[in-house]
């Protein structure tokens, strides 16, 4: 290939890598141009982690090479990289709860000494310094645990500008932030670009890439499909998936007014989630949604459903009975499930596809007081058939899937015990296109099987998709209902915003409050 | 004989399964009496104590937890028998005392550790020493005796069945299938799994995970006590120092077996070959004429090479960098993942 052109500062050339039979980046090239947001868009195993890992200095091409600036680059180990100026902040957040934002920003590029001890003092200055050039106000000694998702990611921004990065990579970097909280990182990104920062934009969320890329380039298993402008989620989707999106069909919004009350949550309190007087019904075949912001406490009412957290005051009825769920335990033994947001939390991954399968129910799979093995095949069997999980065996180590694989074991989990009441957090968080689609079908398919269930979600679009009603819940109440004709995202938006603008505690330069329709 | 060879690299007893049989053939090379009956009868039988507890800690490892406190509840088991039994408790009646009060020593830390979330490591140590601490008093400090040789004696160690094999080996093979059993075949033992392979997803799952492991604890001083008591049978006395020591050892076998000591991993099979090895290299050592003060030293290598061998076989069957070649035994497709499973760090 020809030497490249000034504005390009890397360019990808025929980059070839294969893990054992997996053939991960089929001869992929293309450019990232100067100062460019740059999307990197594809379904889980189209290649894009491995193409990040590649620039990372991670792993090193079977083939091909990459140019940076006109030379060409190889790249022994990640040190190697990172002294080129190039920055991966990837999704789990690598920072140190217990130091401060200074001594995070300073973990690696070694910190300012006077003779041998910390300057403290030129250290939370330089920090500072960081911060102001993101637009970002925070007290460099505060203790990282305090402070939100979208500020730890915004401070390993500031580390990787610390470290004079001018290629940075964000990998899924948003996908455990608020939209509120992407709204604000994009602020910085746009702030940063005029500066001559080039990014690589990786994720799943089309509408975010749409929001904040200025080109996109599309990856199908390993192979390099195109570099687009237009950045319509629709024609996105239709790359990625290389094949006509079989569309959720959604089922009539029900009203389910009439139908029997499944759940009766009476005020319930929880104080250390900060939860109070929530109070709400779950009718049979319902779907019902939950949005608020993180920290809004959707997760802790879920886990208190289900018996993780121990309510204070309040009530649950389960067919007008009282119910006493004192532990996960009780909540199974009544029928309910729960599907949380983190995986880690719940797979256990060094065991197989089908022992994670058959772990709630795995008192029922036995005889003479033995487990029945072929009857956990069988049931592994149907369900990986049924949600087409995509492992070469029920006895596949669950670590070696993909994630978007992960999350239909665990969906199948909670199938194969046959719940009433299933409650999902983040269902379809950090799941490509096609295998959300299938996951969103299947619930559907359930609440028409009389299953009630309670829906937790970022994702409005979603939540608008899926629910028949949807809550609004805000420092841990509820305070407000959806349904009908209005449910739609821009009212939820709408809502949220109203009660949470005040208290974004990141001050960016502008209001970033309206940005948020989608 | 290529499936077979494939299926043997990818169990996970399969390197100390080889090791065992190259350290076999290297004493029966070395010495004349290795490989008699009587030479492998003696081992068996000396690496049934042991063997009884290794099988019981390798539960309580598995649901990720560890008892530094079984070398003073074996001692303290033997004792408190002898004890009854001078004060004229009936012998049977004072065995079952002991194996009862050994329970009730592993339900305590099974409660210390759960309840009042104290790691395991802190509140064996601490009931390791209170115990050894009441064996010496209760002993007043002098090694006990048993006089009795009466049918209980028999039956829990002074005994051979079909005149051949002595008890204890009996008992080793007894608890070895029974421990097997209940850990590889019963909902009970899938929770064990499940508690150490990731405690929060075993609570999701509605496992309760504190009984759990109080019960493997109450099982690992079980067998503890059942080891001091076959013991004290066998010897026909107890030193109130006996046991110290049993704990690491337990530990380390359970560990050459291939069970993983931050929990979740691991087998009966392998805990086995894993104590059985250890009797077998302090046997072979002693037929060789070898200084007895380098036995220690030669257990460390031992165990240092098994955990990392079982490391590396362990990232080669999940399909990782070490012994590449091993991959070609594999049929894995394209999973559809989009990280290889192998984790470079």
């Amino acid at each position: 290939m020809s030497s490249p052109r000034d504005s390009h500062v890397l360019v990808y050339e025929d980059i070839d890598k294969s893990f054992g039979g997996v053939h991960a980046l089929k001869g992929v090239s293309f450019e990232v141009q100067s100062g460019e947001v740059h999307g990197l868009v594809g379904e889980n195993g189209a290649g894009k982690s491995t193409l990040v890992k590649v620039t990372g200095g991670v792993y090193r091409p079977d083939v091909g090479r990459i140019v940076l600036d006109g030379q060409v680059v190889t790249f022994h180990g990640p040190r190697d990289s990172e002294s080129e100026g190039i920055r991966i902040v990837h999704q789990e957040v690598p920072i140190c709860l217990n130091l401060t934002v200074a001594e995070n920003i300073f973990l690696d590029p070694s910190p300012p000494k006077r003779g041998l001890l910390l300057d403290r003092r030129q250290m939370n200055r330089r920090s500072v310094a960081l911060l102001k050039r993101l637009g970002v106000k925070l007290d460099p000694r505060r203790s990282v645990g305090l402070c939100s998702p979208a500020e730890r990611q915004l401070i390993l921004i500031a580390k990787a500008l610390a470290e004079n990065a001018r290629f940075v990579i964000l990998d899924e970097a948003t996908s455990s932030l608020s939209d509120a909280e992407v709204q604000i990182l994009f602020e910085v990104m746009r702030n940063l670009k005029k500066h001559g920062t080039t990014f690589m934009f990786v994720s799943h969320r089309l509408n975010e890439v749409a929001a904040i890329c200025d080109r996109i380039t599309v990856l199908r298993n390993g192979e390099y499909i195109g570099t687009y402008e237009d950045t319509d989620p629709e024609f996105l989707t239709g790359k990625i998936v290389g094949k006509e999106l079989e569309n959720v069909v959604r089922k009539e919004r029900g009203s389910h007014h009439a139908a029997k009350v499944v759940l009766d949550v009476d005020r319930v309190t929880q104080e250390q989630a900060g939860l109070s007087d929530i109070s709400f019904q779950l009718c049979e075949g319902e779907v019902l949604g939950l949005a608020g912001l993180r920290g809004a406490g959707r997760t802790e009412l879920l886990e208190t459903l289900f018996g993780l957290r121990r309510r204070q005051r309040g009530t649950l009825s389960l067919d007008a009975k009282r119910t006493n769920v004192r532990a996960p335990r009780d909540a199974i033994r009544h029928g309910i499930g729960f599907l949380t947001e983190s995986r880690n939390e719940a797979l256990y991954y060094t065991h197989s596809v089908r022992s994670n399968i058959a772990s709630v129910i795995i008192d029922r799979l036995t005889r003479y007081g033995l487990i029945h093995g072929r009857r956990c095949s069988q049931l592994a069997r149907t369900h990986v058939d049924d949600l087409q999980i995509a492992t070469p065996s029920i006895h596949t180590e669950v670590r070696s899937l993909s994630g978007g694989n992960q999350q239909k074991v665990l969906l199948a989990r909670w199938l194969a015990a046959g719940p009433r009441i299933l409650l999902l957090d983040e269902p379809t968080r950090g799941v490509d296109v096609g295998a959300k689609n299938e996951i969103r079908k299947r619930i559907l398919d359930l609440a028409s099987q009389g299953v009630s269930i309670i829906y937790v979600s970022l994702d409005f679009e979603e939540l608008v998709q899926v629910c028949d009603r949807v809550l609004i819940i805000s420092q841990g109440k509820l305070i407000d209902e959806l349904l009908d004709e209005d449910l739609t995202v821009r009212n939820i938006v709408r809502k949220i915003n109203a009660l949470e603008r005040e208290r974004v505690s990141i001050h960016v330069g502008q209001e970033t409050g309206d940005g948020l329709d989608v | 004989m290529r499936d077979l060879l494939r299926r043997i690299l990818v169990m996970r007893e399969a390197g100390v399964l080889a090791a065992l049989i190259l350290i076999m053939l290297f004493f029966g090379f070395f010495t004349s009496t290795f490989f008699t009956a009587t030479n492998l009868t003696n081992v068996l039988r000396q690496s049934a104590v042991l063997g009884i507890m290794t099988m019981a800690v390798t539960f309580l490892i598995i649901s990720g937890e560890f008892d530094l406190s079984i070398g003073s509840t074996f001692a303290l088991s033997a004792v408190m028998a002898t004890v009854m039994m001078e004060s004229g408790v009936p012998m049977i009646l004072s065995f079952l005392l002991a194996l009862v009060l050994s329970a009730i020593v592993g339900f305590l830390n099974g409660v210390i550790v759960t309840k009042l979330k104290i790691p395991s490591f802190i509140a064996t140590l601490g009931t390791m020493m209170i115990i050894r601490s009441a064996v010496l008093v209760a002993s007043e400090r002098r090694p006990r005796v048993l006089g009795d040789r009466g049918l209980v004696a028999c039956v829990f160690g002074s005994g051979e069945l079909f005149g051949a094999i002595p008890v204890p080996i009996v008992w080793l093979l007894g608890v070895v299938v029974i421990s097997w059993i209940v850990l590889a075949k019963t909902p009970f033992g899938y929770k064990v799994y499940a508690t150490g392979g990731n405690i929060q997803a075993a609570r999701l799952s509605g496992i309760s995970t504190d009984r759990v492991k109080i019960t493997n604890f109450m099982l690992t001083s079980f067998a503890a006590g059942l080891a001091g008591l076959i013991s004290l049978c066998f010897l026909r006395m107890v030193a109130p120092v006996q046991g110290g020591g049993y704990e690491l050892e337990a530990i380390a076998a359970t560990v050459i077996g291939g069970t993983a000591l931050g929990g979740g991993v691991g087998s009966i099979f392998g805990a086995f070959i894993g104590a059985f090895m250890l009797a077998i290299i302090k046997n072979g050592l002693v037929l060789m004429g070898t200084n007895p003060y380098l036995q220690k030293g030669v257990l460390g290598f031992v165990i240092l090479i098994a955990v990392v061998v079982n490391l590396r076989l362990g990232a080669a069957r999940r399909g990782g960098r070490p012994l590449d070649f091993l991959r070609r035994f594999r049929k894995t497709g394209r999973g559809g993942s989009e990280d290889p499973p192998a984790s470079p760090s």
